[in-house]
């Protein structure tokens, strides 16, 4: 791993991963949206927003603004779209994930045949 | 690509959210995330409430709680640390009341009139017509003032409203000494005398009261000094988030 890749976390790799879901162009309201439908994670827009904010300023997304609409109460969208640092470091991420998830075989849980991850917690 | 916002939708559109949440908003957030996010929490908001009203209500103060907290604590630091420091001030002066015996005989109308009435009428004439209680609004409110000239001329009203609250809490004392003195003989001295002084100085107390509440009022103004304005507020939050995200 080289000295400039950037380390994500793992609610930034999801953010990354629902902008590029989405053509790589994504704003607030349906990046949340894509993360609750996709992931059934319910994202707060200020963490989403401080969290944006962060990967702005590592270089992982840029921003642009875009058009209004009465639903909005007249306010323009803000897009974010993945750099291609910001796609790298997703895709590292994942590969990351897969190595180590490879040989997994989860020891308890095929001891237990039946049993569920919800009735082990 | 980057569309310029569409200024005509933007004075046209009505807000969906209610009016009390729009204004959390503004005040919570930096200028620059303002139209996206509020307009974020617009179209959510919109949009739950074709299912179920209350729904859409229960989500919107759950943004809001979260937007107050990721962003509000930065952008509005001084307000909160103000809001703080006038309670601690607040509570430490009616702690020494209380502790200092029955309070009931710190209370004298006529001594807060002396005090309050001419100090609020000083604040009113030095303000420019219509202006005099936005200086108070301002307190809560870090983003309105952006140069240092209009925070100095917004702190000189709490100045003076203090510098008067003292000549007049002065002014009290010496009427009332006065009064004793005039009114005291040698039969009723030992019995009059230090009831008498202790209303007589009741003036230079609430003087004194109302001059710490204007310090710590004109410090917040001034405090956005070197310009805490709200852009900013939002490269500090960068600034911040960037360092939390590395540690």
């Amino acid at each position: 791993m080289s000295r400039e890749q950037k380390i994500i976390g793992e609610f930034e790799q999801l953010i990354l991963l629902a902008i590029l879901h989405v053509n790589n162009r994504s704003y607030g309201i349906e990046i949340s949206n894509t993360l609750l439908s996709c992931c059934k994670r319910e994202v707060s827009l200020g963490a989403l927003y401080t969290t944006l904010s962060r990967m702005q300023g590592k270089g992982l997304v840029t921003s642009e603004m875009g058009e209004a609409s009465a639903q909005r109460g007249g306010k323009a969208k803000k897009y974010f779209i993945v750099t291609a640092e910001g796609q790298l470091a997703v895709k590292n991420s994942l590969a990351a994930l897969e190595a180590l998830s490879a040989d997994v075989n989860y020891p308890d849980l095929s001891a237990n045949r039946g049993l569920t991850c919800g009735d082990i917690l | 690509m980057t569309v310029e916002p569409n200024k005509e939708a933007l004075s046209t559109s009505r807000s969906n959210l209610p009016s009390s949440a729009n204004a959390i908003l503004r005040w919570s957030l930096p200028e620059s995330l303002q139209e996206p996010l509020i307009g974020d929490c617009e179209e959510g908001f919109y949009n739950k409430r074709a299912q179920s009203k209350q729904k859409a209500l229960f989500w919107l103060y759950k943004q809001i709680i979260s937007i107050l907290w990721n962003f509000g604590l930065t952008t509005q630091r001084g307000s909160i640390m103000f809001f703080m420091s006038m309670c601690g001030v607040i509570a430490i002066m009616l702690m020494a009341l209380v502790l200092g015996g029955d309070y009931g005989m710190y209370v004298n109308i006529p001594s807060v009139i002396i005090v309050l009435i001419p100090s609020i009428l000083a604040g009113a004439v030095y303000a420019e017509k219509g202006t005099f209680l936005s200086h108070f609004s301002l307190l809560i409110n870090n983003n309105a003032l952006k140069t240092l000239q209009q925070r100095q001329r917004y702190a000189k009203m709490f100045e003076i409203i203090g510098q008067t609250a003292m000549i007049m809490a002065w002014f009290g004392v010496v009427a009332g000494l006065v009064a004793i003195s005039g009114n005291t003989t040698k039969d009723t001295f030992a019995d009059v005398i230090l009831p008498a002084f202790s209303v007589c100085i009741l003036t230079l107390l609430y003087g004194l009261m109302l001059k710490a509440l204007c310090h710590f009022a004109k410090i917040r103004i001034l405090s956005g000094e070197g310009g805490v304005s709200s852009d900013n507020a939002a490269t500090s939050i960068n600034q911040k988030v960037l360092e939390r995200g590395e540690a």
